[in-house]
């Protein structure tokens, strides 16, 4: 296990991260949105306002203009019209909302905690479309629902439904609006729907079974390499707070700072540190021997880096390895035969199921129901009392999984550090 | 509200006198969780053997049993599935010839009797030494493949070599192990799905989180876990029937992060709603209510919660039971262990769970309650895989934060889709997802790559959502 018996560095050959095609990921703009830039851009009223329960019926033709500039324009993921011209540096730097993971009790939302100035709120429009905005007074979002002033959110309660201002100007009160969001306190979860890829990211699935194979409690200290772009390093830092900490660990430099960036605002910096290192040709730092609780690698060669792992971990820690190719999984398995016990490999996807209510027609001939109005396929959910009842009839609750779905994410081996008896071993 | 809690214990990494492991005895064979009170024995085969060479081991040590009793040995003299075929037999796996063509079952391939073997335990032979004299009197063993072989090797070594490893219980080992022997006690809840629920709930320090356990204290101890003694577990049951958590005395819970755990019917929380209407928003100034509440609580409800003192009292004194369970584990025989048919939870037998869970969790304050109902929980997680969940959600729902995340699980998926489906019509919660986890193992071997053969296909059904503040007076519209 010493470090100079490691592979020399090779650059990465295998395959790692395979980006798939962007089927279920609607393309998605920076994470971080601002009216800060409504000054640099006047806002233009929307040629339609739509309410988010039809957001699929607008046709491309007329959608409104992109959203108004991010403050935290990215080159690697930021679209066409985000001119670096108008990139915003220090200046649209919002205090930290510092909400995500509560670092002290008066942290926390509640439903007494009011959206303030500095506030990130996750702007929801439906399920699948949501983004991180950072509150300004006289900050305007605009979406295809609407126009969207802060100045509406800040003193109301997150989880609030706002409406869209219509044209903008104050005269038009909420008349010409109609089109609605829902304005969320950020979570981890929620930021990992939100952020913006840098890179291919984890979700949910696979983040929730490593926080608890990792056995993270509040407190521990946990190693991460690669950074990538922080959707699982948040949720590191949820489970080790408020006194635990992750050295987070990614080779390429901007992509490192961005990362650092967002963890910044979101109030992550005391519980993460983020670090530029080449983790497969160097190792982790000595500083971290034996001192680690949990150790993981999603690196494309992870058994470069599992000697220098070894000595990381403290006794019955444990190591994963995030890998989307059985190749790499081969490998890194064998790595860890030496000083890794319980080595387990895994594979977790969720399964999405969608409900509605509808009704079946009976095979049994039935001349009520052919004289009555054809059960028509609803759209909206019916209003309680309307015809919730369940005597009326053929009318089910209607379940069954949704058609298209992830079909893989990657390999998650864990291994525990092994222990040496000192009774039986030098 | 909370003081600053002292920094929270890194993980325990030593079994120390009085707390609770899971041993695993031969390579998942058998898994029980025992107790290391001076007294504790585990029986293996027909013998019983002390539990205190385990005192002070760190967690993940392999211990064999000897003539002694239980010694620690180095996991290479311990040879495991994964690893005893790892070495040199890389490439001998592709150049294989033998197969089990010219093997037949009739009882005659081994040449040393039962008496054979008594006879050399009565000389003081090891275990390791039977096992040898085991294959060398086999007349088949040449035979077999080199897995095969392995697979012999192992068998034998498991009756006359058995190894206990040392586990630190946790909430994955203690998930895995309940789902492993006893699953029914905890719902069929899987650990994927368990760790989900407690990412979609956003569970992390100082959360506030409702909980309604009827899985026997996983869940509850599985958020205790992640809040480290800080925030709060409000534990909530329907009536009078108290659910059992006794799974958590499996965790080693520290005593600040059992104080952190309380209980409390569902209709002391309701009854201390805000009324339906009413936003907190619209609420100006009531910040003043905060520094009030005890006059808030009605009598009746609160006969038994409303005397903070008396309570408090006396349930801190049933808690340490939990923290110093060396008192209730002597009063168990240590025999009582091995004739649980199911699982070998010291002291999770049926009969005295009632008891014992009213000391689980005390009730929490007037004042504490008062604040919750004005703030709301953080979260909320429901697992009361035998119940229906509509009516549940929709008295809880209203207790918890706006933008406060939950997450519902059941073993069946009806109950959830109408609960889903309730929650549409009644626009209380957004982002509203039923899902399902699926898991599976692979096995990793040179040449030998694939999932394992046999897979759990099912962990549960999780209804996920966030609360929303559903008043549309946000910009009156028309």
């Amino acid at each position: 296990m010493q470090p100079s018996k490691r592979e020399p560095y090779q650059s990465p050959a295998q395959p790692h991260r395979p980006q798939p095609p962007h089927t279920d990921a609607p393309r998605r703009s920076p994470a971080w949105e601002s009216g800060a830039s409504a000054s640099c851009r006047p806002a233009v009223p929307p040629l339609l306002l739509h309410r988010s329960g039809f957001p699929g019926s607008l046709p491309p033709a007329v959608r409104p203009p992109p959203p108004i500039l991010p403050t935290a324009y990215r080159a690697s993921s930021g679209p066409a019209f985000a001119p670096p011209a108008l990139k915003h540096s220090a200046a649209s730097r919002v205090p930290s909302a510092a909400m995500m993971v509560p670092l002290d009790p008066s942290d926390k939302p509640t439903s007494r905690r009011f959206i303030a100035e500095g506030d990130t709120v996750v702007v929801y429009e439906r399920h699948d479309a949501m983004r991180a905005v950072a509150v300004r007074a006289g900050g305007v979002l605009q979406n295809r629902f609407g126009v969207f002033r802060h100045d509406d959110w800040i003193g109301r309660p997150f989880g609030s439904k706002v409406f869209s201002t219509g044209g903008g100007g104050k005269g038009a009160g909420g008349r010409a609006g109609g089109g609605f969001v829902h304005l969320l306190a950020p979570t981890p979860e929620l930021w990992t729907l939100v952020l913006s890829h840098r890179t291919q990211i984890l979700y949910i699935a696979d983040i929730s079974l490593v926080v608890a194979y990792l056995e993270l409690v509040p407190g521990c200290v946990v190693l991460e390499s690669g950074t990538g772009s922080g959707s699982l390093t948040t949720s590191l830092a949820r489970a080790v707070a408020p006194h635990g900490h992750v050295h987070t660990f990614d080779f390429h430099e901007q992509r490192a700072a961005s990362a650092r960036e967002d963890f910044e605002k979101n109030g992550l910096s005391s519980l993460i540190t983020v670090n530029v290192r080449d983790i497969q040709g160097e190792g982790f730092p000595k500083e971290h021997h034996g001192a680690a609780d949990a150790v993981f690698l999603d690196l494309p060669q992870p058994w470069l880096a599992i000697p220098s792992v070894g000595l990381m971990l403290k006794q019955d820690g444990v190591l994963c390895s995030f890998s989307p190719c059985i190749e790499q999984v081969q490998r890194a398995c064998e790595a860890m035969r030496t000083h890794f016990t319980d080595i387990r490999t895994f594979e977790i996807l969720l399964r999405a199921y969608e409900v509605r209510d509808g009704a079946l027609k009976s095979a049994i001939a039935d001349e009520e129901a052919t004289v009555g109005p054809l059960p028509q396929k609803r759209r909206k959910f019916t209003a309680p009392g309307e015809n919730t009842d369940c005597t009326q009839k053929n009318s089910y609750i209607l379940v069954r999984p949704c058609s298209t779905a992830r079909g893989h994410t990657g390999y998650l081996t864990f291994a525990r550090r092994l222990v040496y008896n000192s009774q039986t071993e030098s | 509200m909370d003081p600053p809690p002292p920094p929270p214990p890194a993980i325990p990494r030593e079994a120390w006198e009085g707390c609770s492991v899971l041993l695993d005895i031969n390579d998942g064979d058998r898994l029980a969780f025992f107790r290391l009170t001076p007294g504790a024995t585990v029986k293996i085969g027909n013998k019983t053997c002390s539990l205190q060479p385990l005192v002070g081991r760190p967690f993940g040590s392999l211990f064999r049993l000897n003539a002694d009793g239980l010694a620690p040995c180095a996991a290479a003299d311990a040879p495991s599935r994964d690893d005893s075929i790892r070495d040199g037999t890389n490439g001998q796996t592709l150049d294989e010839t033998r197969d089990n063509r010219s093997l037949v079952d009739n009882n005659t391939a081994q040449n040393l009797s039962s008496d054979d073997i008594e006879a050399m335990k009565r000389d003081g032979a090891t275990g390791d030494e039977i096992v040898e004299a085991l294959i060398a009197n086999s007349s088949t063993f040449g035979n077999k493949t080199v897995f095969s072989q392995e697979k012999y090797k192992l068998k034998k070594q498991k009756k006359y070599a058995p190894k206990v490893l040392l586990r630190r219980p946790s909430s994955r080992s203690i998930c895995e192990t309940y789902f492993k022997k006893n699953p029914a006690r905890i719902g069929f809840m899987r650990v994927d799905t368990l760790s989900l629920l407690l990412s979609m709930a956003n569970i992390g320090a100082y959360s506030d989180v409702l909980v309604v356990d009827m899985v026997g204290g996983l869940v509850v101890g599985a958020v205790a876990e992640r809040l480290g003694g800080t925030g709060y577990v409000c534990s909530t049951y329907v009536g009078s029937a108290l659910s059992s958590i006794d799974i958590i005395r499996m965790f080693n819970l520290s005593s600040n992060m059992v104080s952190r755990i309380v209980q409390v019917p569902l209709s002391d929380l309701c009854s201390m709603q805000i009324p339906g209407n009413t936003p907190a928003v619209l609420n100006g100034g009531t910040e003043g209510e905060v520094g009030e509440p005890v006059i808030a609580p009605d009598e009746d409800a609160q006969v038994s919660q409303a005397q903070p003192v008396d309570t408090a009292v006396s349930d801190e004194k049933a808690q340490l039971s939990i923290d110093q369970p060396t008192d209730m584990e002597v009063s168990e025989p240590s025999s009582v262990q091995d004739e649980n048919p199911q699982l070998d939870c010291k002291g999770s037998d049926g009969n005295s769970n009632a008891s014992k869970s009213t000391k689980s969790g005390k009730a929490p304050s007037p004042e504490k309650i008062q604040y919750w109902k004005e703030h709301g929980f953080s979260s909320l997680i429901v697992a009361a895989p035998g119940h229906e969940v509509e009516s549940f959600v929709a008295d809880l729902l209203p207790l918890l934060s706006y933008s406060a995340p939950f997450a519902i699980y059941h073993q069946y998926i009806e109950p959830l889709a109408k609960c889903m489906h309730s929650l549409q019509v009644s626009k209380q919660a957004i982002g509203l997802q039923l899902s399902e986890p699926w898991l599976r193992e692979y096995q990793v071997l040179p040449s030998r790559t694939h999932p394992h053969m046999q897979m759990n296909a099912f962990g549960g059904y999780i209804l996920s959502g966030i609360r929303i503040h559903n008043t549309d007076c946000v910009i009156v519209e028309k």
